[in-house]
């Protein structure tokens, strides 16, 4: 249950300064691997804000501004942008279900990757990789490895149990993993 | 004598090491999963070798995945704000 506190105008200005703003560049980011796009991106992020502003009563003071704020992103990408948003060769949920489900297929993707592949040949690859996940995989990912938030941060971000976000980082990690072997294979840095 | 990947397949201090490194490469572990994920790497350089490439994955996530902030974006909030709600 949020408890709402009323803030002073000058009391919210203060806040938002100091608690929110310093999260601009990691917010526009957050934006643009869910939008994929600069524009919409920015105009969610301003959205956001302002609807942060906005809501600031049912924010208190000392508690977590990054996982508050992403939230309300992660809620208005949902609500207002997401329907346009232009979603990259989406993969086929059956075809990973079965996929993941073999271990050996499992195995073989953790295998292939090797260490001096992904750091020599294949690093700028990764972001492209990323932006080709299904949306929900590519966001455990930004919200987990860019920014550091917890599995109990991200469940509450994304309303979800902790077991999903959990399963969620495992499946969108493998198919990163297949998709930088499948690259690496193309360009003969690797076997197979 | 089997070799690594086979080992791998069907040895289950191999699944668990694997299932809990991820968690330690997330600060997520609890200390006795530390332990036994440090004591399974010293010794299976298979297991070794996949948690150096899931802590490079994340390490290239975080340096290669980040987008420059639009110039005027907080200057544009600001103002945007000040005209809404001053």
């Amino acid at each position: 249950m949020t408890t709402e506190i009323e803030y002073t105008e000058q009391q919210k200005n203060i806040i938002f300064q100091q608690d929110f703003e310093p999260l601009l560049a990691a917010s526009y980011n957050f934006a643009f691997r869910l939008t994929l796009d600069e524009d919409d991106a920015k105009d969610l992020v301003q959205d956001s804000f302002l609807r942060a502003f906005r809501f600031l009563d049912s924010f208190k003071t000392g508690t977590n501004a990054k996982a508050w704020l992403f939230r309300i992103i992660k809620n208005t990408f949902i609500n207002e942008y997401r329907r346009k948003t232009k979603e990259p060769n989406k993969i086929d949920y059956q075809d990973l279900e079965q996929s993941y489900n073999s271990e050996e297929a499992e195995n073989k993707a953790s295998t292939d990757l090797r260490l001096d592949v992904l750091q020599g040949k294949i690093g700028d690859e990764v972001a492209n990789a990323l932006n080709m996940l299904a949306i929900d995989f590519r966001t455990v990912i930004v919200l987990c490895d860019l920014e550091g938030f917890s599995y109990e941060e991200m469940a509450k971000i994304l309303d979800i149990p902790i077991g999903t976000v959990r399963s969620r980082l495992h499946r969108a990690r493998y198919i990163l993993k297949e998709k930088l072997t499948d690259y690496a294979r193309q360009e003969g840095y690797t076997r197979n | 004598m089997e070799n690594n990947t086979t080992i791998s397949l069907h040895c289950g201090g191999c699944l668990t090491c694997q299932e809990w490194a991820q968690l330690v490469l997330d600060k997520e572990a609890s200390k006795s999963q530390i332990d036994y994920v440090r004591k399974h790497l010293d010794t299976c350089p298979h297991c070794s070798d996949c948690f150096e490439t899931d802590k490079a994955l994340r390490e290239m996530v975080r340096c290669k995945c980040g987008k420059e902030l639009p110039t005027n974006l907080l200057e544009q909030i600001r103002a945007k704000i000040q005209s809404l709600y001053a």
